[in-house]
């Protein structure tokens, strides 16, 4: 059968199926299930701005006041090999019960430079969006024992130092000014052992140097323990 | 506009104005199916003049209800014959298109019996049609009697190009099943 006299008998269909096909009207989607939809879109987008307004207002008085701070570090978990044991902070309850903490906290801890990786991670808020960027990682223990030895060599003190690292695993919140809450995950200690005594301004100076080569101090403390006694986060001997 | 009852009562009258309602009810459906077939303005205003005479030479002792259906086939069957006169010297884009998309369901093979089993064919396809979805069938009628583009058949039922060209490819390849049932050498 050659294709034309295909299309002839085609030609020659019913006229109902012509008829049919010439009054064919798509099933449209009724209108007033149109219009439905619409309104309910537009009451689903009112609710959601109306939902929202609160956030977007304190967001934008917050964003006046403060520039972005980092409030927390999220992967500082990671940065203990899997097989090591994060260390609890002994040396808190050690300071607590008057005992040195130079045998409880430095051995316990992290001590090993290789355990820390060279980036970590920060999350900044700006307004009501949370952003996460990646910052060097500022030190390590060789580096830390080298600022703190020169520093106390400019100081003229013939001390010389180890230095550990512990992070808490705990949360904490502080009221900023301006009212706002900036909440820290972990908070890292410092903990400096020195193997003399130095004057209290020379510990006190010792102790801004550290938080200072920190990126953000306000997750550091420094814990400086000598044969007087210890120099704690509060900055009074223990 | 004149109703086909109207029109028909014209021709049967020998009114000259009959050709003017043909030309007034049908001549936009005339043009429109030549057109497809033949792609020329020039050949399908022929094929609609042609159209409406032979409508006065037939009718009466026809007397075609519907009318549209009887008009539209004598249009559609000039334009096809005019397409093989014309193609005799060069191609032309409608009917080719036309043709090679339902040589999938013939074989080409020239039938001494063809001629006459044509009546028979079209009944076949008939009932094919009328077993198939109705969206099936439009699409169908669409491009093969009225010969329609595919895009212009699938923006009117709201889908797209490419699943009307699918659709129709399955309604070929049924129908092509079916004709072999039907005892027809395709």
């Amino acid at each position: 059968m050659k294709s034309e006299a295909f299309m002839r008998a085609v030609g020659d269909i019913d006229d109902a199926l012509i008829l049919e096909a010439e009054s064919y009207r798509r099933r449209g989607v009724p209108v007033w299930v149109r219009w439905a939809g619409a309104a309910a879109a537009c009451l689903v987008c009112a609710a959601g701005i109306l939902a929202a307004w609160p956030q977007m207002k304190n967001a934008s008085d917050n964003a006046e006041m403060a520039a972005p701070e980092a409030v927390g570090d999220a992967l500082y978990d990671r940065y203990y090999a899997a097989d090591e044991e994060c260390a609890q902070p002994e040396s808190t309850a050690a300071s607590a019960s008057g005992k040195p903490a130079e045998t409880a906290a430095p051995e316990a801890l992290d001590t090993g430079a290789g355990h820390y990786v060279r980036e970590r991670t920060f999350w900044f808020r700006e307004g009501d969006a949370w952003r996460k960027t990646k910052q060097p990682y500022p030190d390590g223990l060789p580096a830390m024992r080298e600022i703190v030895s020169d520093y106390l060599a400019a100081a003229g003190a013939e001390v010389r130092c180890t230095a550990a690292r512990h992070e808490t695993v705990g949360e904490k919140d502080e009221i900023l000014p301006g009212g706002i809450i900036q909440h820290t995950v972990g908070v890292k200690t410092w903990y400096i052992t020195l193997d003399g005594d130095v004057s209290r301004e020379i510990l006190m100076g010792l102790t801004n140097t550290v938080l200072d080569s920190a990126a953000n101090s306000s997750l550091y403390q420094v814990h400086i323990t000598m044969p007087g006694g210890t120099f704690g986060p509060t900055g009074a001997f223990e | 506009m004149l109703s086909d009852r109207e029109i028909v009562a014209l021709l049967f009258a020998r009114s000259e104005e009959a050709i003017a309602a043909l030309e007034a009810r049908f001549g936009r459906l005339c043009r429109r199916i030549a057109v497809n077939i033949l792609g020329s303005e020039e050949d399908a205003e022929e094929c609609a003049s042609d159209t409406y005479l032979t409508v006065w030479d037939t009718v009466p002792p026809k007397e075609p209800d519907p009318l549209m259906p009887y008009v539209g086939r004598i249009a559609r069957n000039f334009a096809m014959d005019r397409w093989r006169y014309n193609h005799a010297g060069r191609r032309w884009a409608g009917g080719d298109a036309l043709l090679s998309e339902v040589e999938e369901i013939v074989s080409g093979r020239e039938d001494a019996e063809e001629r006459v089993m044509q009546g028979a064919l079209a009944a076949a396809i008939s009932a094919f049609l009328h077993e198939q979805k109705p969206d099936d069938r439009h699409l169908f009628v669409r491009r093969y009697w009225y010969g329609d583009e595919v895009a212009a058949i699938a923006a009117e039922m709201g889908i797209r190009a490419g699943s009307a060209a699918v659709r129709l490819h399955r309604i070929r390849e049924r129908l092509r099943e079916h004709l072999i049932k039907e005892g027809f050498t395709v």
